[in-house]
């Protein structure tokens, strides 16, 4: 985002309120607005409805990327994209964290304000602002609440993410005979084995929400109110030849790793000490490495645990 | 525009007036002031016989003369329609006098003409391509071949994997305290899709639709 | 693609021969490229859908008219609910066509331009539709009257004011 600069001409009213306030180019952002959030999440879950969407992303070179899928809310399930070789993701819900994440407004400024008309339907239009800069857009429909388009913004302004729902019908409440189908549980922890590092909060607001076994891997679950970011370590320097082809190398703590960009947001997979650790999150690039390099180094595995570590390893693979 | 001298005299309202934009209770008190004073009277005639032209209709025998006579009338919003063509042409020249005898009109007339050319010189913006192009209108996202995830590399990973551990333990770096790093096989993939669907963000839809293309990696 | 004053043409072929022309209005209407592009999107689905009646007469005055209403409804909507200061959102730069004119000129034609776009966003908003309607569609103030319902009288003075206003920001710009 481009701060005000000579170009612009007029001052107009509102901008002059903002230099008496004595912030240059900040919006005033009102508390209690994230309401409209909050109706968002459980939207796509209380409507049923018939849709698809269109996903733009920018890699990490500036790539533009485009795709389209449909998308069929029936209540309890949530069936998105189909494909020959590659079935539909069906979702029942997530894993339930142990905690509640953080209050959106503790991080973020939230603002929402009336919305364009998507596909003819009036929404309400949430901003969310960090250091005075608008990072994300949500606009939610009014009359049922589900996210109509989300953009996700760099620290320049350039839209990095962009999912919206190009056609949306057969909107109905949602009926009880839907059929319900529980996920494959997964395991929980209580407790992450040393030596992997599960520290309660990581760089840019992320509180820790749970755990969970991941076969050979633990998964540590973090929230920002918004934005998910996950935290998995397994034992052992990465292998390079199981890693993806391209990304970026980059220094995480003083060890070389790698940098990924995907259609939902980065991943970063670096090793230190016999623990390769792969974080995953869906904020912007900064942000994400950011949270990575605030994760303490884990300490050197010890031989008991190596030796768990790697029998458990062995028989899962084997199973 | 005239001087406003608050309801002693219209001034700006009786234009309002004459097109039925006051409320009715204006328009009571305008009405009533000007069948009183023969100055706003005057001046009634005078714009509306201008008003008559715009509109097409012919002009009540008002001389052009009648707009110089009186200085005090300016002309206000007719130099915009004698600039866009929206004037009757027996009109003009009753507003080129007054133009040239009232410097304050003449001042009004050059700053709204230049605006008018800075407008127009404004050029036609060249819309981004795919705003054109509705992603509505596109043909329905069908079932289209992807290419296959992650079970052949999982397949691989069991084999390599066996194979380590049929070889004996000491592969995996248990001989002596501090073995050879082992070494791990993150499957970035498989955690980008535990990880969108442990808890989707803001919202379900946005938070998998991406995880629901085939997972694939750039730079 | 012919004006033949009858049928309603689809919005595949306004796309084609007038997009360039709706953007454009949409775009000095709401000085946001992305507020530009919902509202051409609205527009165009208004057309697929067949929610625009179309009379005979200037297509291009058709067009702007269903582009005002759309504008509009939102800066109703919006009144409705009101809210201060809007956020600075990121902003595409105009996509201006090449000029052929010398560099120099060519510059100063850009920032001319975007000084007059600021200049427009700081008008009111009925100032600004007529302004825009006259002077960027190009339309007679008796069809911009029909557009917007209002006497002809009413879109005169709306022009007036509006361009003596914008002249007055501009020229304070350059104190």
């Amino acid at each position: 985002m481009r701060p005000r600069g000579a170009a612009c001409l007029a001052v107009p009213v509102a901008t002059a309120a903002l230099v008496v306030s004595g912030l240059t180019a900040v919006p005033a952002w009102a508390g209690g607005d994230a309401e409209v959030l909050r109706r968002a999440q459980s939207a796509s879950s209380s409507v049923a409805f018939d849709g698809s969407v269109l996903i733009r992303w920018v890699d990490g070179e500036g790539g533009g990327h485009e795709e389209s899928m449909p998308v069929k809310g029936k209540g309890s399930e949530l069936e998105l994209g189909v494909g020959v070789l590659q079935p539909a993701l069906t979702w029942t819900g997530g894993v339930g964290t142990a905690r509640t994440a953080p209050d959106p407004a503790a991080k973020y400024q939230v603002r929402a304000e009336v919305g364009p008309l998507i596909l003819g339907r009036p929404t309400t239009r949430v901003l969310l602002g960090l250091d005075g800069q608008v990072t994300e857009q949500a606009d939610v429909d009014d009359a049922t609440g589900l996210l109509l388009r989300r953009q996700v913004y760099d620290a320049r302004g350039v839209t990095v993410r962009l999912v919206e729902f190009i056609t949306l019908e057969g909107l109905r409440t949602v009926t009880s005979s839907v059929s319900v189908r529980e996920p494959r549980p997964v395991p929980r922890l209580d407790q992450v084995p040393s030596p992997f590092p599960a520290p309660i909060e990581l760089a840019g607001g992320y509180a820790r929400l749970g755990a969970y076994r991941r076969g050979p891997a633990v998964q540590v679950l973090y929230g920002d109110g918004v934005r998910t970011l996950s935290v998995f370590s397994q034992l052992g320097e990465a292998d390079p030849s199981a890693l993806p082809t391209g990304g970026e190398r980059l220094a995480v703590r003083g060890s070389m790793g790698r940098r990924w960009t995907w259609a939902g947001g980065q991943v970063v997979t670096w090793s230190q000490r016999g623990t390769t650790t792969t974080v995953v999150g869906d904020g912007p690039p900064a942000e994400v490495l950011a949270a990575a390099r605030s994760i303490p180094e884990p300490s050197p595995p010890t031989f008991p645990a190596r030796l768990r570590q790697a029998s458990r390893h062995v028989i899962q693979l084997i199973v | 525009m005239s001087a406003m001298s608050g309801m002693a005299h219209p001034g700006d309202l009786l234009s309002a007036w004459l097109d039925g934009e006051l409320t009715p209770g204006e328009a009571r008190e305008v009405a009533a002031h000007v069948d009183g004073c023969s100055a706003c009277g005057a001046e009634r005639d005078q714009v509306e016989a201008s008003r008559l032209a715009v509109r097409g209709l012919p002009s009540m025998e008002a001389p052009a003369g009648i707009l110089r006579a009186t200085p005090a009338v300016h002309v206000g919003d007719l130099i915009s329609a004698c600039l866009d063509g929206e004037l009757a042409l027996d009109l003009r020249p009753g507003i080129d006098a007054h133009l040239a005898a009232c410097p304050a009109c003449a001042a009004e007339h050059d700053e709204v003409a230049w605006a008018r050319t800075a407008l127009r010189a404004l050029p036609l913006i060249d819309p981004p391509r795919d705003v054109m192009r509705p992603a509505w209108a596109w043909p329905a996202p069908a079932a289209r071949p992807t290419h296959a995830p992650l079970r052949p590399r999982t397949r691989q990973l069991l084999a390599a994997t066996a194979a380590v551990a049929a070889a004996g333990v000491g592969v995996l770096g248990l001989v002596g305290r501090e073995g050879p790093a082992d070494s791990s096989r993150p499957a970035v993939a498989s955690f980008v899709s535990q990880h969108s669907t442990s808890s989707p963000g803001p919202d379900a839809v946005s938070g998998l639709a991406p995880a629901a293309m085939p997972i694939s990696f750039t730079r | 693609m012919s004006d033949d004053g009858g049928s309603v043409p689809t919005w595949e072929e306004v796309a084609r021969t007038h997009g360039r022309f709706l953007y454009t209005v949409a775009y000095r209407l709401t000085g946001k490229d992305d507020d530009a592009r919902d509202l051409v999107q609205e527009v165009l689905l208004r057309l697929h859908r067949g929610l625009a009646t179309y009379r005979p007469g200037s297509l291009e005055g058709w067009l702007s008219r269903i582009t005002t209403n759309v504008f509009l409804d939102g800066v109703r909507r919006r009144q409705r609910r009101p809210t201060d200061l809007l956020p600075e959102e990121p902003d595409r730069a105009d996509r201006v066509l090449p000029a052929t004119k010398a560099a120099e000129e060519a510059y100063s034609d850009a920032t001319l331009s975007a000084d007059v776009q600021r200049a427009l966003d700081a008008l009111p908003d009925e100032f600004r539709v007529a302004v825009v309607l006259c002077d960027v569609a190009g339309l007679p103030y008796q069809e911009i009257a029909t557009s917007l319902g209002v006497p002809v009288g009413t879109v005169r003075s709306r022009i007036h004011r509006g361009r003596a206003l914008l002249r007055e920001t501009l020229a304070g710009r350059e104190s």
